[in-house]
């Protein structure tokens, strides 16, 4: 090759090579256009998706054992922390917490409760989760796990967490069992709006019982089987064990309205979680397939 | 009557050259010309220390320049010119003698040098702020993401090509006599670029690197920005200095020790260093650059784990750092040390910490060898009683001892590569690693597992059965499954196995992924049983 033929070449390479700094720097920032805003949010989004899978990864090994697998809470050991009054600023508040949200997550992970909020309702404390206190959290890992909880901030369900007040107000109609059957524990006190409720539909609508049982086999057959036995997939590690829907004096315990009020609301201290976000009608026609499972009205 | 003005103005200018004769304005304009001529040259003379217009016109066109001193004085004067040689033999630069290896890791280390340092512009040595910057780096910062590839990228580069260079000054011979110490000063370099790509790759305190207090990331900083790179450079000079000055590069041996006189004075005429060799480097920089600037922008995204989590120590390295886990991993001295202590009663294997002997003393008792490499050779030729020649025929035992020492580092870097897991954690990883690792192979983007690349929307909730291909499917996630069961009867332990993918909407916008495999106890302490978790955002971004 000749010498013009090498600069030649050589020029060629450098206008690539600039070029393609450029198209790189069109694209991302040396211009503040709405597309290039977009691109870097959509970056900084993905950064953020990834911090909550790591927040949910560290969540599951070191929290869940307390707080429970979804913040639900274990019995007298640990306060649920998917309620509502922890990312609405009510619990902050009461404990005089002037910060963001952010911020009162963020300092009750890394230091820990040095003493318990209330030890006579939950037996253990909250250790300092930040490895320059103590613990074995780094600073990222923390960072990771105030944003999986923060996740959960838009659909916390209310809860008292602290038993001051009994929140079900006991309303006049009460569910009602069938004649010689005791209610199910869950039951007992149900109060508005789910007290009373019925179903729109009949229990033996043909094309309802087809559509209750696709959403079945989505949502609820990975827990409680492919037959209702409670014997899915996910069954074997879960304690307690789901319920067996096949089970004709099991469901007899669960009037209509209770039964819409469990798949509403989920079980506190078992795996069922709220399905509330379905909507009304899929939780009636889920409940409509479930309840010919085992035969009963 | 009113003029139009533009009008008016247009006689008025042609009635200023009304002023000149047809003589004078012939010569304004050959002023005019000359000027803006001398203007351009002197520029072009500045810019090129002494290149006229016409010289560079005929370095453009390939022809002689005018004066045949003129690149002499561009030497004399210009201090970057001044450091290469004026001349090289022309064969000790054919390409396929020396494949440039030396010259692309000067190139790349530059590269290092420039990313690097604008690096540190962003970048927080502290345990608290160094994954929160290297994140603010890569969304925020324009070009960071960028940025942040051409560092990692020409590292790998630069030690692929350092690895290079000191095989082919090895095989052909290229570090007798003169040499030597030029040598010595490689291998140390290579040490310096080496530990320097391991600490880089600490610093963003990710969870791709199992060693290491996150405490001490000011130290690592200070070794990976100062004191390597400072002591890299110092070692550099001294380096090429010598081959620039000293001895050159060498020849290919069959020419430098022909018989035929004429074929060593033919390998030894002169190519002049300007505009010949500087034509080609010009154009292997160029090319270098373009091809490491469009794999940075297309191809490679450097990967960024979770932050570092000490109750997680990864167990994945680097591909450069393969061979060192391989190393650690073997038994290779605490027999010999159980020998030892059976036959001489010395007990070195009652405190025996593979960590340190195997993989402290030895990396040093070779890196010393390989430093010694060019001394042992001369005492090997002197207790021969031959003249040291660089022939092939000449060093088979040389060759071949350096076919070993490779052929050693790469089984070691396959045993890095194995792992000590059971089957069914084995399996589980391949499809949901912890997280986006390194690949193997250098180079190659990093490895997020299958589910993950397969993306949020693609993974329907429910409970799906890994089952044997059916039909083609176009469903990805339907061949996903069928994949995963291809490649789990390929486990030997895993052939009966039942594997179920368990997906489940965990928060908003958040999905958990578990993967539950069963199988028939075969002994008393095997559960049977193996179930891992991830987890996966809508907005993550692994496609």
């Amino acid at each position: 090759m000749s010498i013009p033929q090498k600069l030649f070449v050589a020029v060629i390479a450098i206008v690539l090579l600039c070029s393609v700094l450029a198209l790189i720097a069109w694209g991302d920032g040396a211009t503040d256009t709405p597309e290039v805003l977009a691109a870097r949010a959509q970056r900084a989004r993905a950064y953020a998706g990834r911090a909550i899978e790591t927040g949910a990864e560290l969540y599951s090994r070191d929290c869940a054992p307390c707080h429970g697998a979804r913040g639900e809470g274990v019995a007298a050991v640990a306060p649920a922390i998917r309620r509502k009054d922890l990312f609405d600023g009510q619990r902050a508040r009461e404990v005089r917490w002037n910060g963001s949200i952010e911020t009162f997550l963020q300092i009750t992970l890394r230091a820990g409760r040095p003493i318990p909020s209330r030890p006579d309702l939950y037996s253990a404390r909250m250790p300092a989760w930040d490895s320059e206190l103590g613990g074995t959290l780094s600073a990222g890992a923390i960072d990771a796990l105030v944003a999986f909880l923060l996740n959960w901030g838009a659909d916390a369900p209310v809860v008292n967490a602290w038993n001051i007040v009994p929140v079900p107000t006991r309303t006049p109609t009460p569910a009602t069992p069938a004649p010689g059957v005791a209610l199910a524990r869950v039951c007992v006190g149900l109060s508005a709006p789910y007290a009373g409720k019925q179903s729109p539909y009949r229990l033996d609508d043909k094309t309802i019982l087809a559509q209750g049982k696709q959403i079945y086999d989505d949502k609820c057959a990975a827990c409680h089987g492919a037959s209702g036995k409670g014997d899915g997939p996910a069954a074997a590690v879960l304690n307690p064990r789901p319920a067996n829907l096949t089970d004709k004096n099991f469901m007899q315990t669960l009037p209509v309205d209770c039964h819409f009020f469990v798949i509403a609301e989920g079980v506190r201290g078992t795996a069922m979680p709220p399905w509330k976000s379905l909507g009304e009608e899929t939780i009636w026609k889920v409940l409509v397939y479930t309840r010919s499972l085992s035969g009963v009205p | 009557m009113f003029r139009r003005p533009d009008r008016q103005r247009s006689r008025w200018r042609v009635g200023i050259t009304q002023f000149l004769s047809a003589q004078s304005r012939a010569r304004l304009r050959h002023q005019t010309q000359q000027t803006l001529w001398h203007i351009a040259d002197h520029l072009t003379r500045a810019v090129t220390a002494g290149l006229s217009l016409d010289d560079v016109g005929a370095l453009l066109r390939g022809d002689a320049p005018a004066d045949s001193e003129v690149y002499d004085r561009v030497r004399a004067r210009a201090f970057w010119m001044h450091l290469r040689p004026r001349a090289y033999y022309q064969s000790s630069i054919k390409f396929s003698h020396t494949f440039g290896f030396g010259f692309f890791s000067v190139l790349f280390a530059l590269v290092q040098l420039v990313t690097g340092t604008l690096l540190m512009f962003f970048y927080e040595p502290s345990p608290a702020r160094a994954y929160t910057s290297v994140v603010h780096l890569v969304t925020q910062v324009p070009l960071g993401q960028l940025l942040r590839d051409l560092h990692y990228l020409s590292a790998q580069l630069l030690l692929l090509f350092v690895g290079l260079h000191l095989l082919r000054v090895y095989f052909t011979g290229a570090f007798k006599q003169q040499r030597r110490l030029t040598w010595v000063t490689g291998v140390l370099l290579l040490v310096l670029v080496w530990l320097g790509a391991l600490i880089g790759s600490r610093l963003p305190l990710d969870q791709t690197v199992g060693w290491g207090d996150p405490a001490a990331v000011l130290l690592y900083y200070l070794l990976h920005t100062g004191i390597l790179p400072g002591a890299g450079l110092l070692l550099l000079i001294v380096h090429y200095y010598r081959v620039a000055r000293v001895h050159g590069i060498s020849l290919p041996a069959s020419e430098e020790e022909s018989s035929d006189a004429r074929v060593r004075e033919q390998a030894r005429t002169p190519v002049p260093y300007l505009p010949t060799v500087w034509a080609r480097e010009v154009m292997w920089s160029a090319l270098a650059l373009a091809v490491l600037v469009v794999l940075a922008a297309f191809v490679v995204d450097v990967p960024l784990a979770p932050p570092f989590d000490p109750a997680r120590v990864s167990d994945q390295a680097p591909w450069f750092f393969l061979w060192w886990r391989g190393l650690v991993n073997l038994p290779i001295l605490s027999p010999i040390f159980i020998g030892l202590r059976d036959t001489t009663g010395i007990d070195l294997a009652q405190s025996y910490d593979a960590v340190f002997w195997q993989g402290w003393v030895m990396p040093i008792v070779f890196t010393l060898f390989l430093l010694a490499v060019p001394y042992l050779d001369a005492l090997w030729d002197t207790a021969r009683q031959r003249a040291p020649s660089r022939l092939g025929g000449h060093r088979k035992l040389s060759i071949a001892l350096g076919v070993f020492t490779l052929g050693v580092f790469i089984a070691l870097s396959y045993v890095g590569t194995l792992s000590s897991r059971e089957p069914a954690e084995a399996f589980a990883r391949e499809f949901l690693p912890d997280h986006c690792g390194h690949s193997l192979l250098p180079l190659l983007p990093p490895e997020c597992g299958e589910v993950r690349r397969l993306g949020y929307d693609n993974l329907p909730t429910g409970t799906f059965e890994l089952a044997p291909p059916t039909v083609p499917s176009t469903d990805r996630f339907e061949n996903l499954l069928a994949k995963m069961y291809v490649r789990m009867q390929t486990y030997t332990d895993l052939a009966d196995a039942r594997g179920v993918l368990l997906i489940e909407e965990w928060q908003a916008n958040l999905k958990k992924i578990t993967l539950r495999l069963t199988w028939t106890p075969r002994a008393l302490n095997d559960a049977g049983r193996f179930e891992k978790s991830i987890y996966l955002h809508r907005d993550a971004l692994y496609e």
